[in-house]
C-alpha cells in the first residue's frame, strides 16, 4: 500500500492507522525513543527575525532585527542584533557606519522616547504631553507662517511661498506618508521641505 | 557590517560597508564530493549524539552512495527542446518520466548501492531490508523509486524505502549536475527548481557573493535554491516567522515555524559551521523535530532516510 505523505501531513499507514517510522522500520526504533526521552525537559528559545527600513537616510536601507523572547504578553522583547539584510535589493546587505550601529541607536539611553521642552531661557528639558507638543509646535508655525508669508514678489507676481520655516521626513515612510506629508506641507506654502517622495 | 579589520590590517576604504550579496539562485550538486563530505559529517556527529548508531549506519550508505557517484559515467544530454520547455512552463525538468526513460542507469546504481553497503554492524531489520529490496522485481523498484519522486512514501514498507531512496540521490544528484544551472527559475515556494521535489532543510550560507542569504537543499537531487529569508518555505507567508533552538543543541541548528500553515523546517547556520550537511545535521537534531511537534507544528520538507510521524 502506498500512503501519499503530504509535507503538510504525517505519515500514517491508512490500514492501522499508526505511525510508522523510518529509524524504526530498520531497527532503530529503541535510538528513537531514548533521543525523544533525551529532550522532553530541554526548553526551546523563540527568537524572531523581523524586516524593518534603516530610519536614517532617503536610501532607505532593508535591514534585519533579531529579538529574543517568546512574544507573550509579560515578557518583554528585546532586540539583540540588527544586519543589513541580504534580500533587499537596495543594500543587498550591505550597511553604513550608521546603520552598522543601529543597535546601539534602539538602545540608547539618550534616545528621545517622548515629547521634551525647553523653555526659552531655560537650561532645562522638561517632559511635557504629545498635545502640548503639537499645539506649541502649531502655534509657532501659524505665527511665523502669519509674519513671514510672502503672497507677491517685488514685480507683483503671486508666488505664495513660506520660507522662514522647514520641514523634514523620515526615510522609512511609506509611498502614502510620503504623498500625505508632501500635500500638506506643500499647501501652506512651505519650500525648505524635504522627504522620501523626492528619491 | 563593515569589515574594518582584514589580515591584521586596519583597511580604510570607506566603501567597505560589508558584502554585498549577488547570489545565485541554484547551486547544483556535485555528486562526486557531496556523499563523501555527508559520510564525514554523519561519522563526526555520531559521536555522543543519541541517534549515533543510525548515523553510522546511514554513514555507511552515505559512502556506498559515493563509491556509485564516483564511478558513474556523465548522463546522456537532457533534450535541449524538453528542457526550453520545462523551464519555459516553469516546470521543474527533472521529472518521473525520467527513471523510465533512463530505467538501465537507475538499475545499475540500485544494484551497485545493495551490493557495496556495509551493513556487517547494522540491525538485522535493516539487513533484512536490504535483501528484500535485492529480491524486489525490476517494476517494483522502479515502481517504488517513482512514487519517492512524487513524494508518497509506501508506509508499510519504509525500511526498504531507505535504499531505493538512498539510489535515487545518485541518479537525480548526477542528472541535475549536468543541468544549466543560470537557465533554471523559480517554480513555487518549497519546491526544488530541478526535481520538483521537497526541500529537507533550509541553511544560511556564506559564499562570495552570497553573504548571509538563504539556501533551501533538496530532499533528493541535491540542488540548492536560493529563497528569500523569514519566509516560510512551505506556503510562503511573511507573517509570524519565528525561529526556536535549544540551548543544549549546537547555535548553529534552530526551527524556522510559520504560524500561518503551522509548518516548520530545519534551519542552519552554514555560515557559522561550514561542514554542516543539510541532511547528516537535519537527523542529528532529531530532537528539535520531537520538541517542535509538541508544540503542534507539522514537517514542512522531507528527509528520505528520516521519515517520522
Amino acid at each position: 500500500m502506498t500512503v501519499q505523505i503530504t509535507r503538510r501531513g504525517l505519515l500514517r499507514s491508512a490500514a492501522a492507522g499508526a505511525v510508522a517510522s523510518t529509524m524504526g522500520s530498520l531497527g532503530f526504533g529503541a535510538l528513537e525513543v531514548a533521543a525523544a526521552a533525551q529532550v522532553r525537559p530541554y526548553k526551546l528559545s523563540r527568537t524572531t527575525e523581523v524586516r524593518n527600513t534603516c530610519p536614517y537616510c532617503s536610501v532607505a536601507c532593508g535591514v534585519i532585527m533579531y529579538s529574543l523572547g517568546d512574544g507573550a504578553k509579560n515578557a518583554t522583547q528585546s532586540v539583540m542584533h540588527i544586519e543589513g539584510d541580504p534580500d533587499h535589493p537596495v543594500n543587498r546587505g550591505t550597511l553604513c557606519p550608521k546603520g552598522a550601529g543601529l543597535l546601539d541607536f534602539v538602545h540608547s539611553e539618550t534616545r528621545t522616547k517622548y515629547p521634551l521642552y525647553r523653555k526659552p531661557g531655560s537650561d532645562q528639558w522638561q517632559r511635557v504631553t504629545w498635545d502640548f507638543a503639537l499645539d506649541r509646535i502649531a502655534r509657532l508655525m501659524k505665527d511665523d507662517r502669519d509674519k513671514n508669508f510672502v503672497a507677491k514678489n517685488a514685480s507683483g507676481q503671486t508666488v505664495n511661498r513660506w520660507i522662514t520655516t522647514g520641514f523634514l521626513g523620515a526615510s522609512a515612510t511609506t509611498n502614502e506618508t510620503a504623498y500625505i506629508t508632501y500635500k500638506v506641507v506643500r499647501s501652506t506654502g512651505a519650500l525648505v521641505f524635504d522627504n522620501q517622495a523626492r528619491v | 557590517m563593515g569589515k574594518r579589520e582584514r589580515g591584521g590590517r586596519w583597511v580604510e576604504n570607506p566603501e567597505d560597508i560589508g558584502e554585498v550579496s549577488d547570489p545565485n539562485f541554484v547551486r547544483l550538486p556535485d555528486p562526486r564530493s557531496l556523499f563523501a563530505f555527508r559520510a564525514d559529517r554523519m561519522r563526526s556527529l555520531a559521536a555522543g549524539n543519541p541517534l549515533g548508531d543510525y548515523l553510522t549506519f546511514l554513514a555507511a550508505l552515505a559512502s556506498a552512495q559515493h563509491a556509485l557517484a564516483t564511478g558513474l559515467p556523465d548522463p546522456p544530454a537532457f533534450a535541449p527542446d524538453l528542457l526550453a520547455t520545462r523551464i519555459g512552463a516553469a516546470v521543474p525538468p527533472l521529472a518521473p518520466d525520467l527513471l523510465g526513460d533512463e530505467s538501465g542507469r537507475f538499475n545499475v546504481l540500485l544494484t551497485g548501492l545493495l551490493d557495496g553497503v556495509e551493513l556487517a554492524a547494522a540491525p538485522e531489520a535493516a539487513r533484512h531490508a536490504c535483501a528484500q529490496v535485492g529480491r524486489m522485481p525490476w517494476p517494483e523498484r522502479l515502481q517504488t523509486a517513482e512514487a519517492i519522486f512524487t513524494g508518497s512514501y509506501p508506509a508499510e514498507h519504509l525500511a526498504e524505502t531507505v535504499f531505493i531512496a538512498s539510489a535515487l540521490q545518485v541518479f537525480l544528484a548526477s542528472h541535475a549536475a549536468a543541468l544549466p544551472a543560470n537557465r533554471l527559475k523559480a517554480v513555487g515556494d518549497g519546491v526544488c527548481p530541478a526535481c520538483g521535489s521537497a526541500p529537507v532543510a533550509s541553511m544560511i550560507v556564506s559564499w562570495p557573493s552570497a553573504s548571509r542569504v538563504r539556501y533551501c537543499a533538496c530532499s533528493l537531487c541535491q540542488t540548492l535554491w536560493n529563497s528569500v529569508r523569514i519566509k516560510c518555505t512551505s506556503c510562503g507567508s511573511t507573517k509570524q516567522i519565528a525561529y526556536y533552538s535549544s540551548e543544549q543543541l549546537p547555535a548553529t541548528v534552530a526551527v524556522e515555524t510559520c504560524g500561518v500553515c503551522r509548518c516548520y523546517i530545519k534551519h542552519f547556520g552554514r555560515h557559522q559551521d561550514p561542514a554542516l550537511d543539510p541532511v547528516a545535521d537535519d537527523i542529528a537534531s532529531f530532537g528539535l523535530d520531537v520538541k517542535i511537534r509538541e508544540d503542534g507544528f507539522r514537517p514542512g520538507g522531507i528527509n528520505p532516510l528520516m521519515i517520522s510521524g
